[in-house]
């Protein structure tokens, strides 16, 4: 029992509506996971008058298709998802307009290839990038090659976000299994009653394929450097513990801002202070006056 | 409880998944329609996804990623996994 692949899945998510005297807009390249409106958090922290749209990777058929399917076989590529998204700028952007672009978790990887190569007629302001991991070497890992207890960790994370708990392993809980996870769901009402581990496992498997999915669009991404100037936005509890920019400073144009905001991978979406972070970066970057030359 | 030994009628099936239905919406099993899509239930994927591995348990075995896409009701589905059971028991 799969889901459907949701025919009415729409590519664009409007959140908020360009005022008279645009302030900007902002867009959102979203991967799935959480569902589209999970950016609602982010448009009502912005300024009246900032446009807000989504560009849900679920709606694209070729995308969606891969991840409902599990095929990797696919002739999609991190460049043709891209291309596709870039058709949406001119609709969504007024001639003259100015805006972001954001790109959350894999949204970022593919935000940045929409602004290399000449894809876009109109580059944005800023790029901003939401907890994601930058696809060049050191960076690229198989789900096979990452630790159990990081992948269960991170299952964790994004059950936890759904509902708005923290979900914590027990002092001795095996960070490798899924029982914690169970326990722990059930006692914040992460999960529903009844959950049993076979139901849990099931769903952890499609979060498994998910991350497949997007490794094996990444191992074969070979990124340009970004001309448009990036910031780069981690959760206080990332996936990588590392800190720094995981990478994205080979890739874009110097300097890289670093800032940190609060909650974890998933709930910096859901969580307002978070949001109200993120909002304050992406409006400085649309209140700054750029040179001539970022405008094509 | 692992069904691979017994076989399982259409019915059985059907009234498990009311009942796990049921228990996920907090109503009666007797309230939830059998030829509703379950779209339209209202659980959303990862609810689904959950039920899925549940059911998968119950009956022993795997089902195909497309078989709610092709059964896309407790009942229609209850009689798909009974005649699929019923084939590989012949088969076996």
């Amino acid at each position: 029992m799969q889901p459907r692949p949701d025919p009415g899945r729409r590519l664009v998510h409007p959140l908020a509506e360009a005022g008279p005297r645009s302030k900007g807009r902002v867009l959102v390249v979203h991967p799935g996971a959480l569902p589209p409106t999970v950016h609602r958090h982010l448009a009502d922290a912005l300024p009246d008058g900032v446009g807000v749209d989504v560009l849900d990777l679920q709606g694209l058929g070729e995308y969606a298709d891969l991840a409902a399917s599990g095929c990797l076989t696919s002739a999609a590529s991190v460049e043709s998802l891209a291309r596709r998204l870039t058709t949406e700028i001119d609709d969504r952007v007024p001639l003259g307009g100015r805006y972001v672009l954001v790109g959350w978790s894999f949204g970022g990887v593919v935000a940045h290839a929409m602004t290399c190569h000449d894809l876009l007629p109109r580059l944005p302001e800023r790029l901003v990038l939401l907890d994601s991991i930058a696809p060049v070497p050191g960076y690229k890992a198989t789900v096979e090659e990452l630790e159990p207890s990081l992948l269960v960790d991170w299952f964790a994370m994004y059950l936890g976000a759904r509902r708005g708990q923290l979900l914590q392993p027990a002092p001795d809980s095996r960070l490798d299994r899924l029982d914690w996870v169970l326990e722990a769901g059930l006692q914040t009402g992460a999960l529903a009653p009844g959950t049993g581990l076979p139901g849990l496992a099931k769903l952890y498997g499609r979060f498994l394929d998910g991350l497949r999915l997007n490794s094996h669009l990444v191992d074969g991404h070979r990124p340009a450097v970004s001309p448009v100037p990036t910031v780069a936005v981690r959760a206080e509890r990332s996936l990588l513990a590392e800190q720094g920019p995981l990478g994205w400073d080979r890739i874009t144009t110097a300097p890289l801002p670093v800032i940190t905001c609060p909650g974890d991978h998933y709930s910096m979406l859901t969580d307002p202070a978070a949001a109200a972070r993120v909002a304050g970066v992406i409006t400085a970057q649309l209140a700054t006056t750029l040179p001539r030359e970022t405008q094509r | 409880m692992d069904n691979t030994a017994r076989t399982l009628t259409a019915r059985e099936i059907e009234e498990w998944l009311a009942g796990k239905v049921a228990a996920r919406l907090e109503v009666e099993p007797d309230s939830i329609d059998r030829d509703q899509y379950f779209d339209d239930f209202g659980l959303d994927s990862t609810e689904a996804l959950v039920l899925a591995g549940e059911l998968e348990a119950w009956i022993g075995m795997e089902l195909q990623t497309t078989a709610l896409w092709y059964h896309p009701t407790i009942s229609e589905l209850a009689a798909y996994i009974a005649e699929e059971r019923a084939g590989d028991a012949t088969a076996a």
